[in-house]
């Protein structure tokens, strides 16, 4: 191999200058309309405080009975299922012919401060459940969560089985310490803070913040992966400067991740004390609205997603699901990528949508 | 955060007495010292200055024991003023102002407790980018031995990116870098609430809602909320 030569590192230099030029160029040339993000056609059919739920416009003349309703996290926005129209999962379920909905959380305010699990599940979550029910005239829905909103649907599915068809999870955690005692180098940095925090800490960042800052949210992924997190607005970005559309679909989700919304206060300590510090939810000690969340009571068919390098819920806790809950069909599918590209990434995009219309289609 | 329980001190009256006939006694002492130097011609500032400066020192010690009974070692002087004059300070309304020095006081202290713990975390910022400066070097070592480089900058750049990556996670997951930026976590919470206690006060001050009246409001509709929930859906 040849040695870095003067000469030949004042060309890159020379090189790299001309890419940053070229790329602030096309930066400057991009309009705010090509980066937008969300954009299949939705319509607001129901609408609660900030809680908002949409159907999307169906792409087929018959779309399947039972609807497809998507629970997303507080964490980040549920544009996450619908970044791209080229990466959109929404999308492909659409074209697959399912009638889908989504929950939009909104933007939490003070007025939310108190909101915990009870009011997320058996307040805003049943509603949704309800107005999706009556519109699509059926007993129960096919209920898909992603993450903390796998873990309330999971609840749901627990407390309201009878309205429930089919369970999805995707990237959920159930035990949360089911990945204690291995640190996997860059993974589960939330189960290894929360373990380092004592619950009284937990009471000490809700007494101090109330709903926790979306930033500061965002601040903690930004931790979870600190240097790459910092080198892809200089290496990997100076890579895409002169590629339009790569620079497009890197702004898209530097739109997604800026958007991060404050966390309820309540739903917070709830949150990190109850299932990451306690680990209720495996336990079957779970409680809240006065009734125990009883796995055993999930007795509707089961897909459980996980990706193979999540780092935010390592594979294991979302595993922990297996033989905890009360159903005689439950499958697992293992998707290549991490968390977020579970939703965005190319292979697992080419994975996850069909599977999970194969399973639906199969149990309906 | 809960505090720690008070431990029984000694009977303060007993320490004020001591103190008292303390201070009696050196104030007599500075007297008599400034009482010789006059009397033996000093004049000007200098004949003044060391008596002057003694009795001053004097006074803040005799300050600083009346302020140990009280738990406050602080400041003594607004410990000490706080204790006498606390009840008509209320009385007249300006009980507030003392209690926005205190909560001040605590903005300060908050302030350099967070500023601590962030520089603890800097620390170990700093010894994992050593550590990656190290590998890196030794890593380039071993190359040139194996007679090979770096194709261009970009792969220079990306064994940086690599080593310094796996330094990181190195430190942050280790149970130093969790009980660090664990620590940085709790001086960030304090120093927000110590913020919010200031502005609590100035709200009251000038008779605006504060944010723990609007929070317990807030409450209140929430539990009305969730009872209507419960009527409407036939609960118990």
């Amino acid at each position: 191999m040849t040695p870095l030569a003067p000469q030949a590192l004042a060309r890159e230099l020379a090189d790299l200058r001309a890419r940053i030029a070229q790329g602030a160029k096309v930066v400057a040339a991009i309009r705010e309309s090509e980066i937008e993000i969300s954009l299949t056609p939705k319509d607001e059919v129901w609408r609660s405080d900030p809680v908002a739920l949409y159907r999307y416009r169906p792409v087929v003349e018959r779309p399947l009975a039972v609807p497809v309703l998507i629970c997303y996290a507080l964490i980040g926005r549920y544009q996450m299922v619908d970044l791209e129209r080229e990466r959109s999962f929404v999308g492909k379920l659409l074209a697959a012919g399912l009638d889908v909905y989504v929950i939009d959380w909104g933007k939490p305010k003070r007025a939310q401060r108190w909101h915990g699990f009870d009011d997320y599940v058996n307040g805003y979550l049943e509603d949704c459940i309800a107005a999706v029910r009556g519109r699509a005239g059926v007993p129960a829905v096919n209920l898909l969560g992603i993450c903390q909103g796998g873990v309330f649907s999971l609840c749901y599915a627990a407390l309201h089985p009878d309205k429930v068809k089919n369970l999805i999870l995707t990237v959920t955690p159930v035990d949360f310490h089911a990945d204690s005692g291995r640190r996997v180098p860059g993974s589960g940095y939330m189960n290894l803070w929360t373990r380092a925090a004592r619950e009284a800490d937990v009471d000490l960042m809700v007494e101090a913040w109330g709903n926790y800052p979306g930033p500061l949210v965002g601040f903690a992924f930004l931790m979870m992966n600190p240097v790459y997190n910092i080198a892809k607005y200089s290496t990997d970005l100076v890579r895409i400067a002169d590629d339009p559309e790569k620079l497009k679909g890197f702004l898209r989700m530097e739109r997604w991740i800026a958007d991060r919304p404050d966390h309820p206060g309540e739903l917070l300590r709830e949150w990190l004390r109850d299932l990451y510090i306690h680990n209720r939810l495996a336990k079957g000690d779970f409680e809240f609205g006065g009734r125990r969340v009883d796995l055993g009571r999930v007795t509707m068919p089961v897909l459980n997603v996980y990706a193979a390098e999540d780092v935010i819920v390592p594979p294991p806790c979302s595993r922990g699901l297996a033989g905890r809950c009360g159903t005689g069909d439950y499958s697992e599918i293992e998707v290549p990528g991490g968390h977020i590209g579970t939703f965005v990434g190319n292979k697992a995009q080419r994975i996850l949508a069909p599977a999970i219309v194969d399973w639906i289609r199969r149990r309906t | 955060m809960a505090a720690s329980a008070p431990q029984p001190g000694p009977d303060p009256f007993a320490v004020w007495r001591e103190h008292f006939e303390s201070v009696q006694r050196q104030v007599q002492e500075a007297a008599q010292k400034w009482r010789q130097s006059a009397a033996a011609g000093g004049e000007g500032g200098a004949a003044f200055a060391a008596p002057l400066a003694q009795f001053l020192d004097t006074y803040r010690r005799s300050l600083e024991g009346f302020a140990l009974p009280l738990g406050q070692g602080e400041d003594p002087l607004l410990a000490g003023l706080r204790h006498v004059f606390a009840g008509a300070h209320d009385a007249v309304g300006w009980g507030l102002y003392t209690r926005l020095a205190e909560a001040g006081a605590g903005l300060a202290r908050a302030q350099a407790a967070a500023r601590d713990a962030q520089a603890r975390v800097w620390q170990q910022v700093a010894a994992t980018w050593e550590t990656a400066r190290r590998r890196l070097g030794e890593e380039t070592a071993a190359m040139a031995l194996r007679q090979e480089s770096f194709r261009d900058l970009q792969d220079l750049l990306d064994a940086w990116t690599r080593v310094l990556d796996a330094a990181a996670h190195e430190m942050l997951q280790s149970d130093a870098g969790l009980a660090a930026t664990a620590e940085a976590n709790r001086a960030a919470a304090r120093l927000r609430l110590a913020q919010n206690r200031v502005v609590e006060l100035w709200s009251e001050l000038l008779n605006v809602p504060t944010r723990a009246e609007l929070d317990e409001a807030y409450r209140l509709i929430h539990e009305l909320r969730r009872e209507l929930r419960a009527l409407r859906k036939g609960e118990p």
